[in-house]
């Protein structure tokens, strides 16, 4: 488990996080969410016990990030961003350098080894050069570094990012099975949907602050309270969003291509109102179905509604 | 057996091993080392080889029937000041690139983030660089053997070469991880590795020169010469320029200067100084001159590697050396003067590395701090 408690990082007169308060119960798997430069990594980093804090604190499984660095370490996993990796080293070596850094005793490390690279599907690369490994291949060797000391916490930042779309859902797959191993998880990333279905946690950070935080359906009603309605009529699209826009419980209104998007604010169940009175109007309607509002569009407008003015 | 050795080693020593095995691992791996430990023994081979033929074949053309039984000697010299210029080549590159190179490609916050202390990660960095050190130097150990059989050098002489040369890998290992524990890029360290060790070479060698000064002067009566004031001038200009050179080389290589190039660099110049001070006092005020210490000066001898060799292989030197740096009065302190500057030296070095090692652990530990 994870306490962030008013963590705080300055370089000059950059606050590059601001007062971060953020608590991931043991069992979670929580996207941290924010644009580049939103302050994701120095966030992370604090938590590695990597970079010294300017106020606040943070523990990690009842230790401090500050006071025992040695226990948070033991019991962290963490995946940098931007990583290298050694040449002329063979997988298992390099996670058997890893499993030796972590004070994992020679005659248990062979097991352990195993067992990440079958979880990270690696295992007929056993014998290979790291170098030869593809880079969704080094992505997953990372994640298998990051696990052979069998942390119970992990930081994963932006495990996905410049990954081609095979390479990515190969992660995203990897990344569904760590969710199911009783590990508490802080994944970032800059794309929303590439967390979706993963976390059921998400908080959402811009400019260094905290803009929402809870799990994905709480967000959801939180910042929508309400439903996106899809609208096809045979004709005059147009005059139909004009008209929509004019009613009360239409708080937002959009169209492509003859598909016509509408955010209801009204009283919840009561959407029907709405084709009522666009059939009243004489608007032949020909589709009009509601849908889920996907994790994109929360992101989206939590950070305009909120982060812009901070 | 390995493992009960990890477990020792932390019990007693509270040292996880897992970066010095790691560093022999990939290094003795990569096929850059052996072309580079084939090319270090052909050219000490090389350098040992010619001398030998050269003097032998001068003694046949000039020498009159001399006997040839001290070519050894010339062999041993040639070996001794030739490793002893590749160790200064080698090692620095070596040693300066390990924690440098993992923070320029990234791989060393991952290490970070590991239980691995900075002890752990300085420490069995250098003993990586130092087991490198071992290898070159076994390596010339037949070339070596062949200067014993071709005669005019003791075993004792050869044991007490490679005790020097090790103590010399020694502190020249400490130095690069340290420079590498404070660099940015692994160029950078490197080169100010090379920077230090060439200002301790140029220094002392300007020491020498203060210390033949002296006694000149000495000889004179205490009167003020223009010409030895104007030479010691002469000689801080040099040292100068070589700080200067050295720092530009450094902020060429890296891009900027940081913070410790920068006091690496003022402290140069601060010895400069000194050295122009002496230089002045000397022109116009001879006898203040002469109440200062004798030996403070020339204690900067030792810093030479070259002159601590030579005081180890030759009974003259070595005599020149402990006059020069033992208060007069005491007697001579030992009937092997070679052994003792030997016994002196390793102590000396041994100290060096110690300091050096402990100065890259606690860099270490603050770069990491930020
Ligand atoms: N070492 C540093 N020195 C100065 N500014 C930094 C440093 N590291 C990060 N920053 C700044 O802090 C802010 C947050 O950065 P970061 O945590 O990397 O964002 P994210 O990971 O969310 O993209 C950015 O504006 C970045 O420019
Ligand atoms: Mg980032």
């Amino acid at each position: 488990m994870i306490e962030i408690r008013g963590l705080t990082k300055r370089y000059g007169p950059l606050t590059a996080v601001d007062n971060l308060w953020l608590t991931v119960e043991r069992g979670d798997a929580m996207g941290f969410i924010g644009p580049n430069g939103a302050g994701k990594t120095t966030t992370i980093r604090m938590l590695a016990t990597l970079l010294k804090p300017d106020a606040g604190t943070a523990s990690v499984s009842g230790h401090d990030i500050q006071r025992q660095p040695d226990e948070v370490r033991g019991k962290l996993g963490y995946m940098p961003d931007f990583f290298g990796v050694y040449e002329d080293m063979m997988v298992w070596e390099y996670l058997d350098f890893f499993a030796a850094a972590h004070c994992v005793p020679r005659s248990r490390r062979p097991g352990l080894i195993s067992d990440v690279l079958e979880l990270t599907d690696l295992g007929h690369r056993r014998d290979d050069s790291v170098n030869s490994l593809s880079r969704g291949m080094k992505q997953r060797l990372c994640l298998a570094k990051t696990l052979v000391h069998d942390p119970d916490v992990l930081l994963l930042d932006e495990p996905a990012s410049g990954l081609d779309p095979r390479a990515r859902m190969e992660v995203r797959e990897l990344l569904r099975e760590l969710c199911k191993l009783e590990k508490t998880l802080l994944i970032s990333s800059h794309i929303l949907p590439e967390l979706a279905g993963l976390c059921n946690k998400i908080a959402i950070i811009e400019n260094g602050r905290l803009v929402t935080a809870g799990s994905v359906d709480e967000i959801q009603s939180q910042l929508q309270g309400g439903t996106k309605l899809i609208i096809r009529v045979m004709d005059g699209s147009a005059e139909c969003c004009a008209h929509l826009a004019a009613l009360p419980a239409i708080t937002q209104v959009g169209e492509t291509d003859g598909r016509i998007e509408a955010i209801y604010q009204g009283a919840a169940g009561e959407e029907w109102q709405v084709l009522r009175e666009l059939v009243n109007s004489g608007f032949r309607v020909r589709g009009f179905t509601e849908e889920e509002i996907d994790l994109e569009g929360i992101y989206v407008r939590a950070t305009r509604g909120l982060g812009s003015d901070g | 057996m390995v493992e009960t050795l990890d477990r020792l080693l932390y019990t007693l020593l509270h040292f996880n091993p897992a970066v010095a095995w790691h560093e022999l691992r990939l290094r003795m791996r990569v096929g850059k080392a052996f072309v580079l430990l084939g090319a270090y023994v052909l050219l000490a081979a090389l350098a040992v080889v010619l001398p030998v033929v050269f003097t032998a074949w001068e003694r046949t053309q000039y020498g009159g029937g001399m006997p040839a039984t001290d070519l050894g000697r010339v062999g041993l010299h040639a070996l001794t000041y030739v490793q002893l210029t590749l160790i200064f080549i080698v090692l620095p590159a070596y040693a300066a690139s390990t924690i440098a190179a993992e923070r320029e490609r990234q791989t060393l916050e991952m290490l970070r983030a590991t239980l691995l202390t900075p002890w752990d990660v300085v420490t069995g960095k250098l003993l990586s660089v130092l087991a490198f050190g071992v290898i070159l130097l076994a390596t010339t150990v037949p070339v070596a053997a062949w200067c014993l059989l071709l005669g005019g050098v003791s075993p004792t002489e050869v044991l007490r070469v490679y005790v020097i040369l090790l103590m010399t890998a020694c502190w020249v290992s400490a130095l690069g991880v340290l420079m590498s524990a404070h660099a940015g890029r692994a160029v950078a360290a490197i080169v100010s590795t090379y920077g230090v060790i060439l200002g301790a070479t140029v220094l002392s060698a300007a020491a020498v020169y203060a210390f033949f000064m002296w006694t000149m002067l000495s000889m004179h009566g205490g009167t003020p010469i223009l010409g030895a004031g104007v030479a010691t001038l002469a000689v801080g200009v040099a040292v100068i320029a070589t700080a200067v050179v050295t720092a530009a080389l450094v902020r060429w290589l890296a891009g900027r200067v940081r913070p410790l190039r920068r006091a690496a660099h003022n402290g140069l110049l601060a010895v400069a100084l000194v050295i122009i001070l002496i230089g002045v006092l000397m022109t116009v005020q001879m006898p203040l001159v002469e109440k200062l210490s004798t030996a403070a000066p020339t204690a900067l001898l030792l810093v030479n590697p070259y002159a601590g060799a030579a005081a180890v292989l030759e009974e003259s030197a070595a005599r020149e050396l402990i006059s020069s740096t033992t208060p007069t009065g005491r007697g001579t302190p030992a009937a092997d003067l070679n052994g003792y500057v030997c016994a002196t030296l390793t102590w000396l070095y041994l100290v060096a590395a110690a300091l050096l090692w402990i100065a890259a652990v606690q860099r270490y530990a603050r770069h990491s701090a930020t």
